[in-house]
């Protein structure tokens, strides 16, 4: 079976879903019944009486087959982001966690000092290390060698829709890695993403492309879709482009030119 | 300040002949006892009352129906600790759920 290994956990889906930007909790829900996912990112926030829909832990664990991976969404430097996956180990019982350092709201790039440096405390701690990081194959590099369960590149900025514009480093870090490589935020459409398994990639993480569509649960059963085509492209061995036209119907005449 | 008293026997008029209980006691040169202390949740300043428990102040933020993680003092608190765990003055505590995130 092509299964996804992440530690000591085995995933039959390549596609991992986060949990923000949707419109209720019960689209959410919908969402990741649909999308097949069994695994799925939360964030840390201050408890708010007044925001109970917040509270999302409750409804994850009654779902059968999910798996949780908190992010460390809203540290900005190594040391707060340690603490929340303390935090985060603490309440959902999950040795995963997503590194995600982007103390600048205007690009949300990733910090590649402080992610370091955060992955490499935390999986000598034991975490199954996730990090959030920019399409930078040295970076991936430093961050297996530290001991992370896989490496994960952006397409393009968080949200933005911008599509895998990181395309060539992907496949440059694919290429390098002995770990999963997971393309995670900017991608759109499921065309996308199956583009990025037929590149190559592990499996792929999708929030805002599912959770802003205008029918998120539809849209969620499109990237599954997707992304096991694409996987399955990438197994069946894809031709290789040419600069050139290559016949696919013989050129010899049939109908001759003699009377 | 001033310290209220409140008296529970009869006066005679003579020193030492009435007997007040004073709500707050007020020692010189200490901090008064107050019912009341002030500690620091979620960022802001809280007012609870003295000898609460981490379970007593879930009850009163409403917290105690939601999944939540509890840190005081920088220190993650165990759902089995917390019933035990009393909060003192200027304590930072810290309820945490888990939100929606990519």
């Amino acid at each position: 079976m092509d299964s996804l290994r992440l530690g000591s956990y085995t995933f039959t889906s390549r596609l991992i879903l986060g949990t923000g930007k949707f419109s209720s909790t019960r689209a959410m829900l919908d969402a990741i019944r649909a999308s097949g996912t069994q695994l799925v990112t939360v964030a840390l926030r201050r408890f708010n009486r007044e925001q109970a829909e917040d509270d999302l832990l409750g409804p994850l664990r009654e779902m059968d087959g999910i798996t949780l991976m908190p992010n460390t969404s809203g540290a900005a430097t190594a040391r707060e982001a340690v603490r929340a996956a303390h935090i985060s180990r603490e309440l959902s019982g999950s040795p995963f966690v997503k590194v995600e350092i982007h103390p600048n709201p205007h690009h949300l790039m990733p910090d590649p000092i402080e992610t370091w440096e955060a992955c490499r405390i935390l999986a000598g701690e034991g975490f199954l290390v996730m990090p959030y990081i920019p399409a930078d194959p040295v970076l991936a590099r430093r961050l297996e060698d530290v001991g992370c369960t896989s490496v994960m590149p952006l397409g393009s900025a968080i949200g933005s829709g911008q599509g895998l514009s990181t395309a060539e480093m992907l496949k440059i870090i694919i290429r390098d890695s002995s770990i999963p490589v997971i393309v995670d935020a900017g991608l759109r459409s499921p065309s996308e993403a199956c583009a990025a398994m037929e590149m190559g990639c592990h499996a792929v993480l999708v929030n805002s492309a599912v959770a802003v569509a205008d029918d998120p649960m539809s849209m969620a059963s499109a990237f599954a879709e997707a992304v096991q085509a694409g996987r399955r492209a990438w197994h069946a061995g894809i031709m290789p482009r040419s600069g050139s036209a290559v016949a696919t119907s013989p050129l010899t005449s049939f109908l001759g030119t003699e009377p | 300040m001033i310290a209220e008293y409140r008296k529970i026997g009869t006066c005679t008029g003579q020193t030492g002949s009435c007997i007040f209980l004073p709500d707050i006691e007020f020692f010189p040169a200490a901090t008064p006892i107050m019912n009341k202390i002030l500690i620091e949740l979620n960022g802001e300043r809280q007012e609870i009352a003295r000898g609460s428990s981490v379970v007593d102040l879930l009850t009163i933020t409403g917290a105690d129906r939601r999944h939540v993680a509890v840190v005081v003092n920088e220190r993650v608190v165990r759902p089995e600790e917390r019933p035990g765990l009393i909060l003192e003055e200027n304590d930072r505590v810290d309820i945490l759920v888990f939100a929606g995130g990519g």
